[in-house]
């Protein structure tokens, strides 16, 4: 279902956090996280915008679509 | 580190695993407190201790369930309370603890009472005997309001992810309902199942209560 790739893992990784500290950034659950990083889940766009703001880069950087690559 | 005695096995689980161990502990935890209560009611009854080793092993073994029950819901919550839990981790749990709060107190006082019957119990719950009318009233009233208060909780509380997760398994419930009482009418009518009854209309809404934690749970897990 999700068509999105995303580079969340690796933000994440750049930064030393574990799934529960990004989790705890970002207001939502480690299972959110997880689902997001796995490709299971795509974020709604209120929690993409978070998840960019917190990076400092733009959504399209961070998510990637599938169909264009 | 310090002397902090917690066992690993807890401080490894995420926030869903913790959450449905500790709700799967407290439903057995409940199941062998209520077997202990009655063995020691009927006991009481009785007057005097059974001889059969069988009883007797069986009791134990309740026991011992209690405090297995109680060893894994201390280490979780120690392991939970320990740890630094982030804002949302804080308020999810909170939600649980409120949602359990009202929900268990009220089903074990209603299951407990019998209602109008004391002592009829979970039988009594499940029957078609008939209840006071102010009974049915208020009881409707209050497992009404502690349901829609219990979901407006629950929505203000997860996230995206655990949102889509109960969307979804409420999608799938509903088709099976809408898909299980026409099926089970045509098959009534051919003669191949019994007329249906409140009962095993309850039954089918159970069923779908079932489905709906499944696909919940693996959405929110898998």
């Amino acid at each position: 279902m999700a068509d999105l790739e995303n580079r969340l893992r690796i933000l994440r990784a750049e930064r030393g956090w574990s799934q529960a500290e990004l989790a705890g950034h970002l207001d939502v659950s480690r299972q959110a996280v997880n689902a997001i990083e796995t490709g299971k889940y795509d974020p709604s766009l209120p929690l993409a915008f978070k998840v960019a703001r917190l990076f400092g880069q733009s959504i399209e950087q961070i998510f990637l679509d599938g169909a264009e690559s | 580190m310090n002397s902090d005695t917690s066992p690993r096995w807890a401080d490894r689980l995420g926030t869903g695993s913790r959450t449905f161990l500790i709700v799967t502990t407290i439903i057995f935890g409940l199941f062998a407190v209520g077997m202990v209560a009655g063995f020691s009611y009927a006991v009481l009854q009785d007057g005097k201790l059974p001889t059969k080793p069988l009883v007797w092993f069986v009791f134990a073994a309740m026991i011992a369930l209690v405090a297995f029950v109680g060893w894994v819901l201390l280490s979780l919550f120690r392991s939970i309370h320990r740890e630094r839990m982030s804002g949302f981790d804080r308020r999810y749990w909170r939600m649980w603890a409120i949602v359990f709060g009202l929900s268990v107190p009220l089903g074990a006082a209603l299951v407990g009472l019998g209602i109008d019957d004391p002592g009829a119990g979970f039988s009594m719950m499940l029957s078609n005997t008939p209840i006071a009318p102010i009974t049915a009233i208020l009881v409707s009233i209050v497992v009404s309001v502690l349901l829609i208060a219990s979901l407006v909780i629950y929505f203000r509380t997860i996230d995206d992810h655990e949102e889509r997760a109960y969307l979804w398994g409420s999608n799938v419930a509903f088709h099976f309902v809408a898909l299980a009482f026409p099926l089970y009418w045509l098959l009534a009518r051919g003669g191949l199942l019994p007329h249906i009854t409140i009962g095993i209309a309850l039954l089918i809404i159970l069923l779908s209560c079932i489905v709906q934690a499944i696909v919940w749970a693996l959405f929110k897990f898998r």
